[in-house]
């Protein structure tokens, strides 16, 4: 599912995540700037050995979610376009779950812009993670 | 009033259904749904302490008022990113 308007790009997808790609997309000729954070699966959390992510979305409302911060991002700072891709289903350790990337005339606000990005997604987007350990699983966040 | 609840992750896990249709009375709020959900379903009691609901794809607060037709959705705390 994606929402692309103008400058902005939202998107879920259950494919890798093509860093390069998406630098592509932000590039312009305007840009001077082009930061891009990957979220990346670990194998280590809370002192557990951590196997792979699975992660799940309540699609619909977690693409708004991902317009609206870039909405917001787009107020707050001068930008040029703005790249928010979350992977759903399973995450092998190492590779990307979440893109978050700017282009902008300066460094400045691409290096802001990104950063309140990844910060806002981990606030309202539903999206959830699930770890996966050996001889258990447990979605993060969750009380039991 | 007939209402689609849609459930994901732990929540979805614990009722075994990635919706559930209920029918409670009318005119009913979001508090009043999720008394109503802890009664049917009580091994997620402690799952809708910590969960906000969303309408139609918008956080709303437990007062809010449900109306037929609406879509509505447990989320429980949140980890993406």
């Amino acid at each position: 599912m994606t929402i692309i308007t103008g400058k902005i790009l939202a998107k879920l997808t259950n494919e890798i995540i093509n860093e390069s790609d998406v630098r592509s997309w932000l590039t312009s000729s305007k840009a001077g700037a082009v930061c891009t954070f990957l979220g990346t699966a670990r194998d280590h959390h809370e002192g557990k050995k951590v196997l792979k992510l699975e992660y799940e979305g309540y699609e619909k409302m977690a693409l708004l979610e991902m317009e609206k911060i870039a909405l917001i991002m787009s107020k707050k700072w001068e930008l040029e376009q703005i790249a928010i891709i979350h992977r759903l289903g399973v995450v092998p350790i190492q590779e990307a779950s979440v893109i978050v990337g700017i282009s902008s005339v300066h460094r400045k606000e691409a290096f802001l812009a990104c950063k309140y990005g990844i910060d806002q997604i981990k606030v309202n987007v539903p999206i959830w993670k699930k770890e996966y350990y050996e001889g258990g699983e447990h979605w993060v966040g969750s009380c039991c | 009033m007939s209402i689609t609840v849609l459930c994901f992750a732990s929540i979805r896990e614990k009722i075994g259904d990635s919706q559930i249709v209920i029918l409670p009375p009318i005119p009913m709020t979001v508090s009043g749904l999720l008394d109503y959900i802890k009664f049917h379903y009580p091994q997620v009691t402690e799952h809708l302490a910590i969960a906000r609901v969303a309408v139609n794809q918008e956080f709303v607060d437990s007062s809010f008022s449900l109306k037929e037709g609406d879509e509505i959705a447990i989320i429980p705390p949140v980890s993406g990113g």
